[in-house]
């Protein structure tokens, strides 16, 4: 398992996440969920931009905390 | 107090967060409401763009921080100018273009805060109340300045800056009470943020899902919940606010001093790279709810939609929610209006006037005057930002005049990333790009502005300037279907790129800018500042006066405390004279960059230099002899690693060689290095034997049936052979491709796809082949492999060679050993052959010598009758006889003597011979011994008229010997003296004690008497004196004939000499005469005597 956490220690992994949040942000990605759509009870887009910004901070705090905790 | 005990308050990852949130100024709180009545979602982008941005800080950001705190670097623009050679221009360029871009951000605070104000302080304004506030606001501009909420709130602000960024200089340029109120704010602004949010979303309505489904159910604002249903949230306007935001977080000059120059660790920049996006996610979590809950509670224009957060709460008359909001919004604004007049307060003073006031050589003392530059700069920067928001603050919303000062920050970008990780970026680059990228933010934004505003005529928007289409500010070189902020983004960045990379790969660098250009882009890498090594200073200033020059700019204190620091002693007056020519570019660097804390680095650099050279020192280059070499080494580092590695493998090899005589065990050692280094799959020995045939001597990996096969005579038609008969290396990088019929059937059999053959030579002579083979890949052996694999094959052949050497020599040896033995045994028994022979040989000897000793002693007898009767018949005895009967019978008497004188002298040799001759050895007198001989020859010496000499020593020791046999010695030697003296011929005889060391073949720790007998006879032939004491010597047959005697006498005597333990010599002339000694020892008390002692041969 420890061997496994170390593989992300790699500052590529950053460069990696970067890259896909900028694509997931941007055209075309975005025109896929930007739709008349509700889903729960909620817009579809205001949904994804909502739950994606989210999980891009988690992201980094899964990745800031296993480096300063060294796993 | 905290800050000076070394650990601050602020110091914390969580303070850096909230700091950096200062992000967050009035246009998010008041802004992002507005732009979403106007665009939908789009303002997120803002947000989510510095979001993205914090995923890279662990890199970027903590680099700049390394190298502001490593070179004090006090802003953005110091930071530009310090990367690109300490540039006074630079440093000065982007910080007025820093001050004109900011000036429409300071604008949109002070044109919310007076709005929001007036709202407040004017009911008549609040919707509802049938006005709005964008009428409000134009209703402002009609007063003059000084009626103007707007202008009072500068001078407050002013004075906050002044209170928090300019309290006093400080020379790492850090603002604790500065971060700790803006860290306040950013909270204050985040809580009354969300609990108006709150309100809004589960007071006024019932939560967002409620908001958003009568939005969405809404025919007006259902397009609100979309993107890209307009120009103006278009994919591409989106995707320009990403870029914008993106750079915004990090270079605005605001940004790059809370997160740079404010950072307190490198180490919360990992914390901080979560908590600010998760602020930014809280802040604008209520944006869209209140924004649509204001359109559906109050409605209208998107420039009340502004004040929603304030209007919302007193619409429901929740006044003090109302106030809340307002002191949220205003905590917002006024952290961003001190912060970034503070910044570009630093920057103003740094790179404009400090460089300005070196220019005109002002002396003064500067340090007390700097506190006071800062503060106007302060009030200075606000005042600009009042101006522009006098001009054209009613003609935007806030949200775009904030986006006008983002696409100004972007411009510090590609000189700033470049100058992060491009060395080759330079000055020129930079200072021609960022001016390019200005120049078109100008015209295709500010230019814009002012039309909109009314000073310049809207035609130009229309057609042109002066009518010339293709230079509409907004459609420029026809560029047209954009947005307006991603036309203006696209030609500044584009255009500020192009330049920048142009100009630096056209340009080239001096020495200060490739030295901070490695600095910088290598600054964490360790490294040995070569500019310090290669440089030292001519005349050093003193350090009092060097000192008394810091105190100008950074005060007395602080300059004594640099050098405390430096030298780690308070008493450092006399350093000097110790310092090498390093350590005082250390110090000068030191000194440079403590004052770069307080006046920038340009101007420190300025500063420095100009002192220096004011007083005759200057820096010159020290000669350095290694330099080439060591870059020459760098280059081929990796070829010396390279080289490392085969030398490893050589030298396994060399101590697998060396370490065995057993060429068995040489071959195997070998082999496995080569499958444990190379990994090969198979490798073979191949050597050729008596009989011709090449056979596999050892092996790896190879299949017993091919070993068996792969014996065979060398021949063309296969690999092995053709290595063997040729002596070279034979390389197959793919056995698809071989053309020997033999060699195609074993490589595919064994599934080797690449092979490498090398002959094995042994002393010029080729022995065997070496071979590896790959079944993994084709091509799989390298060309520095196969050299490596020849030099591996000749040790092998050198190994093989030895071993075979030393089988041969030990074989040699043991047929030797075979050989010596066979000898030896002869020998013994030859040997054993002679010692018995020789055995018969004495023993016939001695029956010989019996013989004749009893033949002797039986002829004697009747000679003495013979004698005696002739005597008897000569005296006529028995009758008379005449005379000439007498004469026949004294003939006959002589003969008869002499024939008994003979059978005497053999009797005696045999006797001696046959070892039966006794002497009676006893301490005599040789004396007495001497005169009775004399006696006995006097008639002979009278008979021949001879004259006799007796030369003897009084006292002669007493002998050890036998009297009657000396005497007997003495009578052979003197009777042979007379016998060839002639007559009247003299001899001699000598007797004495022998003086000095015994002749040869006597023992010298005994004292000997000599004796010797001279005579002037006929003397020896020297060629005859060696056989002179043989037996039966008579030197010259008529000698005998003249003088008679049986050469038995020498003899005798040589052999009684011997048996008294002396010897016997001789000396003669020839023709002249003879002498003949002998020594015997003289008789001492230690003798044991012997009385009676029996003499063998």
């Amino acid at each position: 398992m420890k061997r496994k956490m170390r593989i992300l220690y790699k500052r590529e992994w950053w460069v990696i996440f970067f890259i896909l949040g900028f694509f997931f942000i941007n055209y075309p990605i975005i025109h896929i969920f930007n739709k008349d759509f509700i889903i729960f009870g909620y817009p579809i887009f205001f949904l994804y931009l909502i739950m994606g910004w989210f999980c891009s901070i988690m992201v980094i705090f899964i990745y800031a905390w296993i480096s300063e905790h060294r796993l | 107090m905290r800050k000076l005990k070394g650990k601050s308050i602020v110091a914390n990852p969580y303070i850096y967060a909230m700091t950096l949130a200062v992000y967050c100024s009035s246009w998010t709180f008041y802004g992002s409401v507005g732009e979403v009545t106007n665009t939908g979602f789009k303002f997120i982008t803002i947000y989510i763009g510095p979001t993205l941005t914090a995923f890279a800080w662990g890199f970027i950001l903590r680099k700049m921080i390394r190298i502001t705190k490593e070179n004090n670097i006090t802003s953005i623009a110091d930071f530009l100018s310090s990367r690109y050679g300490k540039c006074s221009y630079l440093g000065a360029q982007v910080t007025t273009f820093a001050i004109i871009g900011i000036m429409p951000y300071i604008a949109l605070q002070l044109k919310s805060i007076s709005t929001t104000f007036e709202l407040l302080t004017h009911p008549e304004l609040r919707p509802g109340m049938q006005t709005i506030a964008g009428n409000a606001a134009t209703n402002f501009h009609n007063h003059p300045f000084y009626l103007e909420t707007a202008f009072y709130i500068s001078l407050v602000l002013a004075l906050f800056g002044a209170l928090f960024g300019a309290r006093h200089l400080d020379a790492s340029e850090k603002h604790e009470g500065m971060v700790a109120a803006i860290a306040l704010e950013s909270i204050v602004k985040l809580v009354a943020f969300l609990i108006v949010g709150l309100f809004v979303t589960y007071g006024i309505f019932d939560g967002f899902k409620d908001i958003l489904t009568q939005i969405h159910n809404h025919d007006l604002y259902k397009n609100l919940l979309l993107i890209n249903t307009s120009p103006s949230n278009s994919y591409q306007s989106w995707f320009t606010l990403v870029i914008l935001s993106m750079a915004a977080i990090m270079f605005l000059p605001r940004q790059f001093h809370m997160a740079v120059i404010e950072n307190q660790s490198e180490k919360h920049i990992k914390k901080a790279m979560y908590l600010f996006p998760l602020y930014l996610f809280l802040i604008n979590l209520f944006v869209a709810p209140i924004a649509f809950g204001g359109l559906l509670e109050i409605g209208g224009p998107s420039s009340i939609a502004d004040t929603y957060v304030l209007t919302l709460p007193l619409l429901h008359s929740q006044h003090s929610l109302s106030v809340l909001a307002f002191i949220g919004g205003l905590s917002a604004a006024t952290g961003m209006v001190v912060v970034s007049s503070v910044t570009l307060s630093t920057m103003l003073l740094n790179n404009l006037v400090m460089p300005l006031l070196l220019f005109l050589k002002i002396k003064a003392d500067l340090s007390s005057w700097l506190i006071h530059l800062k503060r106007l700069g302060i009030l200075l920067i606000i005042l600009l930002g009042y101006l522009f928001f006098r001009i054209i603050g009613d003609s935007y919303m806030l949200v775009n005049m904030g986006l006008i000062s983002f696409s100004a920050a972007i411009q510090t970008a590609p000189a700033l990333i470049g100058g992060l990780y491009w060395k080759k970026g330079t000055r020129h680059g930079a200072m021609v790009g960022l001016s390019f990228g200005f120049l078109f933010w100008f015209y295709t934004l500010m230019i814009p502005s002012f039309v909109y505003s009314g000073w310049l005529p809207g035609s130009i928007l229309l057609n042109g300037p002066f009518n010339i289409w293709w230079l509409n500010p907004i459609e420029l070189f026809g560029l047209s279907g954009f947005d307006f902020f991603s036309h203006s983004l696209f030609w500044s960045l584009s255009s500020n790129i192009m330049a920048y990379l142009a100009v630096s790969l056209i340009g080239k660098q001096d020495e200060i800018c490739l030295r901070q250009a490695a600095r910088f882009v290598d600054v964490f890498k360790p490294r040995i500042d070569r500019f310090m090594q290669e440089k030292r200073y001519a005349n050093f200033p003193a350090l009092s006066e060097l000192e008394m020059m810091m105190a100008r700019f950074i005060g007395k204190d602080k300059a004594h405390l640099v050098f405390v620091d430096f030298f780690a002693t308070e008493d450092y007056t006399d350093k000097l004279s110790e310092m090498n020519d390093q350590k005082r570019m250390q110090l000068a660097a030191e000194v440079e960059k403590s004052i770069a804390g307080s006046v920038g680095s340009s101007a420190a650099r300025i500063i420095c230099d100009t002192y220096m050279k004011a007083l005759g020192s200057e820096m010159e280059n020290v000669f350095d002899i290694f330099g080439k070499i060591s870059l020459s080494l760098e280059a081929s580092q990796e070829e010396l690693q390279q080289r490392i590695k085969e030398l490893s493998v050589l030298y396994e090899a060399s101590r697998i060689v060396a370490s065995s005589l057993d060429p068995k065990q040489v071959m195997n050692d070998l082999l496995d290095l080569l499958v444990d280094k190379f990994n090969v799959d198979n490798c073979s020995v191949r050597l050729i034997e008596h009989d011709g045939m090449l056979r596999i001597k050892a092996q790896r990996g190879l299949r017993p049936e091919f070993v068996k096969t792969a014996e065979r005579q060398p021949n063309m038609e296969c690999y092995s052979g053709e290595c063997f008969l040729t002596g070279k290396v034979i390389h197959v990088p793919d056995t698809d491709k071989i053309n020997k019929s033999i060699s195609t059937n074993l490589m595919t059999g064994q599934g080797i796809k690449s092979f490498v053959q090398s002959p094995i030579f042994s002393e010029q002579e080729i022995i065997g082949v070496l071979s590896a083979s790959s079944m993994k890949e084709k091509g799989y052996f390298s060309d520095k492999f196969i050299d490596l694999f020849q030099t591996l094959a000749q040790q092998l052949g050198v190994a093989i060679g030895t071993a075979r050497l030393y089988d041969q020599l030990a074989r040699f040896s043991k047929e030797l050993e075979v050989k010596v033995a066979e000898r030896t045994i002869e020998l013994e028994r030859k040997s054993l052959e002679l010692s018995q022979a020789n055995k018969d040989l004495k023993e016939l000897d001695r029956l010989k010598s019996e013989f004749l000793a009893n033949m002797s002693h039986e002829l004697r007898t009747p000679m003495n009758s013979i004698i005696g009767y002739t005597q008897l018949l000569i005296d006529g005895i028995d009758g008379a006889i005449n005379e000439d009967q007498k004469v026949s019978l004294e003939t006959v008497e002589r003969n008869a003597n002499n024939l008994l004188a003979l059978i005497n002298d053999i009797l005696d040799l045999s006797k001696i011979e046959a070892g039966k001759m006794t002497i009676s050895l006893s301490p005599i007198s040789l004396d007495a011994v001497i005169d009775e001989t004399l006696n006995t020859l006097n008639p002979l010496f009278e008979n021949k008229k001879q004259h006799f000499y007796l030369e003897k020593e009084d006292n002669l020791p007493l002998v050890i010997g036998d009297a009657e046999k000396l005497r007997q010695i003495l009578i052979n030697l003197l009777n042979n003296a007379i016998k060839f003296t002639n007559i009247d011929g003299c001899i001699s005889l000598k007797a004495g004690l022998l003086a000095g060391k015994p002749p040869a073949g006597l023992d010298p720790k005994k004292r000997y008497v000599s004796v010797s007998v001279e005579d002037s006879g006929i003397g020896i032939k020297p060629e005859n004196l060696e056989r002179l004491f043989g037996e039966f010597v008579q030197l010259d047959a008529s000698a005998s004939r003249k003088y008679g005697g049986t050469g038995l006498g020498l003899s005798i005597t040589k052999r009684l000499v011997e048996m008294h333990h002396g010897i016997i010599q001789v000396s003669s002339h020839y023709g002249k005469g003879s002498i003949f000694s002998f020594f015997i020892p003289i008789y001492t008390q230690t003798d044991t005597l012997q009385v009676k002692e029996t003499v063998k041969k």
